[in-house]
């Protein structure tokens, strides 16, 4: 019997025994990011073996980033036994355990401690039934057979009926099952079972069916014959509930191993259950069992047992060291996966995928370039004059650095012009690079595989990086690979910004000098290394008109891999005297030393940046890693040391919005670097006192004194919105947003109080910061008129509801300017000295003061509801819910002018107020104007989710939180509307920083304590943790928010304590001394006492 | 004249089909205004003009405007063939060898049809690549302006490319609407476009949209011509009712409808609707279904 099974486990092309793995499966040739094996007889022989070399190799795959779950029948402490001493704690959050055949989830806290993720609890009726089944299929096995049936009861969800109760077969090893198939059919068959195993099997099932047991699961490992309410399917729906699907994690990267895949006695394997959920399709399914009635297709039989099983994951360990630095990310919650080629998606996963460092931004185009490709890189805040009719400035496009040709074989290799097998994009977000992997094969049919690395280096903004790794699959013959610095580029306005460029060819590098017509310099260097230099037939620089390339003719030999690695090196004339000189000598400086060590560099920034800026969120993997996405983008577009620029509407990473600069920079994208990267707040901040001057003529210009900032700014900050658009429903229209909105100015005070707030940079405070304060007060001193009620009003004003324009007393702009003019009253008071040296009067803050009393607020005192402009309440009450869902935005159904006359709100507008102002309204007040605006807000804006997320976390309105927290974190990613096609909705990317962080770990400035912070969280559903770093006032905080519990540690350091609170109002204040932490935990009337408790 | 032959003639290396308008006769009554229309597709075209005459009995191609009731001046420069057999299979046969071809049949008002035009026509929509419904007496003097409705996904798109060509070749303006509405999901291919949600500020969306759209569906998955004159529309409300007013509004000399072959659900609904209204000749372009998502 033994020899007639091993005859039958011989797998398709692969040698019985434990050989080494087939070369004949190259899908396991991948770098897996959720592998699911099952315990017994795949990873371990018995229960009672020693398991610490499979154990060690899931720890190492766990820490680098791999997601590792194990299903089995058996129980969590008889896998934990062996398991568990081998795993670092730190690397348990991505191990997940399915137990006792698929009836509970385990997965693992921040410090390593297993937690019931899900489980399936039997109802009484179902209990009883479960021991009616079994006890009946007892009976009714040993009537016919005369032999006795031992049942074991105390299992999960289910029960065992053993088969053959022998001391001999107690406790048998996966790698007897043949044995033991012989020995239970022998038993059964031999006392009148005829058709032995399968019988009882098919008895217990009608059984089930006659006793009404809905969805009962009849299982068998041989021994057994099992009844329950869940099997290996049901844990996999779990664990990919959990991890694959929320992530979108493709199938080609998930591994599944089992060793009972087949057949086993007429009846399907308990692994192939595993494959019953729809995840499992696509994705690489391995046997390792020996598979008595052969594997079923698609399964890689590979036999070997759990030995062969720590190969494979051997295999996967050392795939890392091969592919290097082009090895994709295993941690799906750090990485945007893009696989294909789509041309109609091709624009909008350029921007989504973009790099960028602050100084340059790149979109994602591929590098030989396709008929759809839109390359374009920028340089942060370097503008030229569009092409089109507006003629406003636009980021201008520079030299495409990344280009790259190759021929293979003679003929240009492309993903549009030959057949392309696999290709998929990848955007690491921990490394701050982008990957690429494809296979294709020109026409002629030679198939090469191309994998590519970009970066602009954070450590060096003048760098940027790019490697290429091409590997022959089916030849040996000639590629030649073109590393080109092009300028030949435009604008999506049509512009082509250069008026001359300066090719140059030199020993060891190729350079292209631009001039914009504006009078731009635009220096690049590009330096090329091959490996192995072996492979090199023929090595030459040349030129062109507007390029220069290095040329390198490869003899390249089958399945062996030759790399490209590239520096660039890139200066402007906003930069550097000398341009030419200083792209030349970065370029000689960085010669010397390995590519590796210039990227390691680079990632080592990275690092530093997450250190800061990482947050982690257990229990919603869609949010964790949109926040991921967002902190990227900040951080790709923030230049700590460039405080002439600012980040436009989209980022670094796409041509709408032209890089134009709005108060989502202020209000939306500031927080996260005033808490993450304060250097860049301050450089962000530094741009608009820099943009005085341009404020203050803008202000003048329109009668009043003081600074008005542009409602859109470039450069310069000269007003740059366009006066006029065409609708796409062919309506002329004057854009009023120019003149109107003009609470930017209070904007970018309420920012300049946040940041001083936060950071206590007494030098912005008395500098920058207080000459921002005071011209904007005096803007709102001059603006402001009196009513015949004796208050102040703003009149003829656009609040953040552009849909409603020219209204009088639009509420957020009257706190705002409130806010504005109580702060630099404040500021002032505070540096008196400073503020004479800018010829502040001394009589200037009691004005401001006084004038801020008096402007209306628009408050019912009665109520608290805070109209949003006068008149609003009497405007057309508009149900929004009968227009969802709907294709088109609600002021193009409902017409411009119904829609001005309505109570539609396009955007967070009170709620934003309710969100910035959250300490001059009562708890009643954010409730009722909340509740009152929410239904009434159509989220015409990317601005609007966010900021909703944020005001229902807080409020504690969870369903409403968590349904924004969706809508915002898809804005980008669940992008179906082409419009990421001209970059990332940056603002968006902040709010939903925001709305974690304060709204959901309720990390706040103490309404009534200068210096002190609140930790009031409030964890929505289904939130298992919140984890971030937080900068206060020079005190680096570890941050960690669980359902019961708030722990607080502060870094290291000479700095005084902080103050803590766990509540708005009372609550508890501890003294946080650095380098301790502290923990409050939830009791029946709040958070308790801060407790010291040990790192 | 030509016969229909069961046998294939043995096929060559095929040379690039040419292009071919082709305005189906048939009756006793001359479809003028088909007429005119095929006459100004292929005078766009530069392509040759056939007239396929199809009569239960083998007559001359000379008799042909005498049965019709016309001056052989009025069929100038009209290559007239002769089928026999039922005017739709044999205007569908001629297809099928010219694949290239752009067919012209009268739409023949008739209420029981649904798409309110005569079976004629109906049966040749069923089965053919490019059909342009003309009604009976509604042609434009010229090809200047043609309005193409697009639905935001990329397999209508994919349909287009014949459209690009006329417009290229007529010189004529392509005219892009795209509807938006309440009550209705943005559709769930891949690759497809719905109006934006967020319009954050008008002065860029919009024109950072249309390019977009026009760029994604015209030039990389319809291989429009880049040198024709396009505009984009956005219409909202009940689709065929708006692109019924937008042909009106622009003074489109002709409509285009993509057709996935559905006559049920929603987009089925709309093709029904507006050639049942429209009162200008209409282009229908046949698509294939749209694909699964299935990246490489």
């Amino acid at each position: 019997m033994k020899h007639e099974i091993e005859m039958r486990t011989r797998p398709r092309g692969a040698q019985a025994g434990v050989g080494p793995l087939p070369a004949s499966a190259p899908e396991l040739e991948r770098p897996f990011r959720v592998i699911a094996f099952d315990w017994d007889g795949t990873a371990v022989v018995s229960r009672t073996s020693d398991a610490a070399r499979v154990a060690r190799l899931i720890d190492a795959l766990l820490s680098l980033g791999a997601c590792i779950a194990i299903v089995t029948g058996t129980s969590f402490a008889n896998v934990d036994r062996q398991l568990g001493p081998h795993v670092r704690p730190q690397n348990k959050r991505r191990l997940y355990l399915a137990t006792n055949r698929g009836s509970e989830v385990f997965g693992h806290d921040r410090h390593g401690r297993p937690f019931v993720l899900w489980r399936r609890v039997a109802t009484a009726e179902e209990e009883r039934l479960l021991d009616a089944i079994v006890d009946e299929t007892r009976a009714r096995l040993e009537r016919i057979t005369g032999l006795p049936f031992r049942i074991v009861y105390d299992r999960l969800n289910r029960r065992k009926l053993d088969m053959i109760p022998e001391p001999r077969w107690a406790d048998p090893p996966k790698s007897a099952i043949g044995e033991l198939l012989g020995a239970t059919e022998a038993r059964l068959r031999g006392a009148g079972l005829r058709h032995g195993l399968r019988e009882a099997f098919e008895m217990m099932q009608a059984i089930a069916a006659d006793f009404g047991l809905a969805g009962a699961r009849v299982t068998s490992d041989v021994k057994h014959v099992e009844i329950g309410l869940t099997d290996k399917s049901d844990a996999m729906a779990q664990l990919f509930a959990e991890t694959v699907r929320p992530l979108r994690v493709s199938p080609s990267y998930v591994l599944i191993v089992g060793d009972e895949f087949g057949p086993i006695a007429g009846f399907e394997g308990s692994d192939a259950r595993m494959l019953a959920v729809p995840e499992a399709k696509g994705a690489a399914i391995v046997s390792v069992g020996p598979e008595p009635g052969g594997a079923p297709e698609p399964v890689i039989h590979l036999g070997g047992g759990p030995s062969r099983f720590c190969e494979l994951l051997e295999m996967q360990i050392a795939l890392e060291e091969k592919l290097g630095p082009f090895a994709p990310p295993r941690d799906p919650t750090w990485s945007v996966e893009e696989p294909g080629f789509d041309v109609a998606r091709e624009h909008e996963i350029e921007s989504l995928l973009a790099i960028a460092n602050g100084y340059v931004g790149c979109r994602a185009s591929l590098a030989e370039g396709t008929a759809v490709s839109r390359p374009a890189t920028f340089i942060a805040g370097a503008f030229e004059v569009s092409a089109d009719v507006t003629r406003v400035p636009e980021l201008v496009i520079a030299p495409d650095w990344g280009r790259i040709r190759l021929v293979v074989e003679g003929e240009p290799f492309a993903v549009d012009r030959g057949r392309i097998l696999e290709h998929r994009r990848v955007l690491d977000l921990r490394r701050g690079v982008l990957l690429r992997e494809c296979v294709g094969a020109v026409d002629a049919g030679y198939m090469t595989r191309l994998r590519t690395i970009h970066a602009a280096s954070l450590a060096d903004r003048h760098v940027l990086l790019e490697g290429v790794e091409i590997t022959p699959l089916n030849f040996t013959g000639a590629i030649r690979v073109e590393a080109i610095l092009s300028g030949e580029v435009k604008s999506a306005s049509g512009a082509s910004h250069w008026e001359r460029f300066r090719p140059e060819v030199g020993p060891t590098c190729t350079t292209l000098v631009g001039e914009t017509r504006r009078g731009l310099v635009v220096a690049l260097t590009s330096t090329s290394r091959i490996r192995p230099a072996s492979a090199i037939a023929r090595l030459e620089r040349t030129a062109g008109p507007t390029w220069s390339a290095e040329r390198a003719d490869l003899m390249v030999r089958i399945a062996e891999p030759s790399r490209l690695h590239r520096v660039v090196t890139m200066f402007t004339s906003r930069d550097a005297e000398e341009p030419r000189a200083s792209a030349k000598a970065r370029a000689a400086e960085l010669a010397p030393l390995p590519p590796e060590r210039v990227l390691r560099q680079h990632v080592d920034a990275w690092a530093e940046r997450w250190r800061h800026a990482n947050v982690d969120i257990d229990g919603a993997p869609k949010i964790d890693r949109a926040l991921r996405f967002a902190a990227y983008h900040l951080i790709a577009s923030a230049n700590p040391e460039d405080p002439r620029t600012s980040i436009g509407a989209r980022a670094l990473a796409g041509e709408a919005y032209r890089g134009h600069v709005f108060w989502d920079t202020e209000i939306f994208m500031l927080p996260f670097f005033v808490h993450c990267w304060p250097e860049a707040a301050r450089a962000l901040l530094s741009y608009r006192h820099r943009t005085l001057d341009a404020a203050r003529r803008k202000a003048r210009a329109l009668g009043y004194r003081g600074a008005l900032y542009a409602w859109e700014s470039a450069d310069s900050g000269e007003e740059t919105t366009p006066s006029v658009i065409v609708t796409p429903f062919g309506e002329l229209v004057r854009v009023l947003s120019g003149e109107q909105e003009q609470h930017i100015s209070a904007d970018v005070a309420y920012a300049v109080h946040a940041y001083v707030r936060a950071t206590e940079d007494h030098a912005f405070a008395r500098g920058e910061g207080l000459e921002i304060l005071v011209e904007t007060a005096r803007f709102w001193e001059s603006r402001v008129s009196p009513g015949d009620d004796g208050k102040l009003h703003i009149r003829h004003v656009i609040g953040p509801d552009e849909y409603h324009e020219d209204v009088d007393d639009n509420a957020f702009t009257n706190w705002m300017a409130r806010f504005n003019l109580e702060a630099a009253a404040g500021a002032v008071e505070r540096y008196p000295s400073d503020a004479a040296r800018l010829g502040v009067d001394p009589g200037e803050p009691a004005a401001w003061r006084a004038i801020a009393a008096r402007i209306v607020t628009m408050k019912d005192p009665a109520t608290g509801l805070i109209e949003q402009f006068a008149g609003f309440h009497s405007l057309e009450l508009v149900d929004l819910a009968q227009f969802t869902p709907r294709t088109a935005p609600i002021d193009a159904l409902l017409g411009r002018a119904r829609t001005q006359r309505s109570q539609v709100v396009k955007q967070a507008d009170v709620v934003e107020l309710v969100a910035l102002l959250w300490n001059d309204l009562t708890p009643e007040e954010r409730r009722i104007n909340f509740v009152h605006y929410e239904p009434r807000t159509a989220h015409g804006s990317s601005l609007s989710p966010g900021v909703h997320a944020l005001v229902a976390a807080k409020l504690g309105l969870d369903a409403t939180a968590l349904r924004y927290f969706d809508q915002t974190a898809d804005i980008d990613l669940g992008n179906t509307m082409g419009n990421a096609a001209g970059g990332v909705h940056a603002a968006a990317l902040g709010s939903l920083w925001q709305a974690v962080v304060f709204g959901v770990a309720g990390v706040q400035p103490a309404p009534d304590d200068e210096d002190a912070l609140l930790v009031a969280p409030r964890l929505l559903t289904g939130w298992r943790h919140v984890g971030l770093p937080f900068l206060w006032r020079g005190r680096a905080l570890d941050i960690h928010v669980e359902p019961g519990s708030i722990e607080v540690g502060v870094e290291p350091g000479g700095k005084a304590p902080l103050p803590l609170r766990n509540a708005e109002e009372e609550g508890h204040r501890v003294l946080a001394e650095p380098g301790k932490r502290y923990a409050s935990r939830l009791t029946r009337t709040g958070f308790g006492p801060w407790e010291e408790i040990r790192g | 004249m030509r016969e229909a032959s069961p046998i294939e003639p043995p096929r060559e290396q095929p040379a690039p089909a040419r292009r071919r308008v082709v305005v189906s006769l048939h009756g006793r009554r001359a479809p003028l205004a088909a007429l005119h229309v095929g006459r100004l597709v292929a005078d766009a075209l530069g392509a040759p003009l056939h007239g396929l005459f199809a009569c239960q009995h083998a007559i001359a191609p000379t008799d042909v405007p005498k049965l019709l009731r016309l001056t052989p001046e009025a069929l100038e420069g009209i290559v007239l063939d002769v089928e026999i057999g039922e005017p739709a299979e044999r205007l569908l046969a001629f297809l099928q060898e010219t694949p290239a071809a752009f067919a012209v049949v009268e739409a023949q008002p008739d209420e029981t049809s649904p798409f309110g035009i005569g079976r004629h026509a109906t049966d040749v929509l069923g089965r053919a690549g490019a059909v342009i419904v003309v009604p009976e007496h509604n042609a434009p003097e010229r090809l200047r302006r043609i309005l193409l409705p697009l639905d935001g996904t990329p397999s209508t798109a994919a349909a287009i490319g014949p459209v690009g060509e006329l417009a290229r070749d007529a010189g004529a303006e392509l005219d892009i609407v795209m509807i938006g509405a309440a009550h209705a999901v943005a559709e769930p291919e891949p690759g497809s476009m719905a109006p934006p949600q967020y319009v954050d500020q008008p002065q860029h969306e919009w024109a950072a949209f249309s390019d977009e759209f026009l760029h994604r569906f015209l030039q990389a998955v319809g291989h429009c011509p880049p040198d024709v004159q396009t505009r984009f529309f956005l219409g909202t409300g009940d689709p065929a009712s708006e692109i019924l007013r937008f042909g009106a509004d622009l003074q489109s000399d002709i409509l285009v409808l993509v057709w996935h072959g559905h006559l049920e659900g929603h987009h089925g609904e709309i093709f029904r609707s507006v050639l049942k209204s429209a009162s200008r000749p209409v282009l229908v372009l046949r698509a294939e279904a749209p694909p699964h998502d299935a990246p490489l």
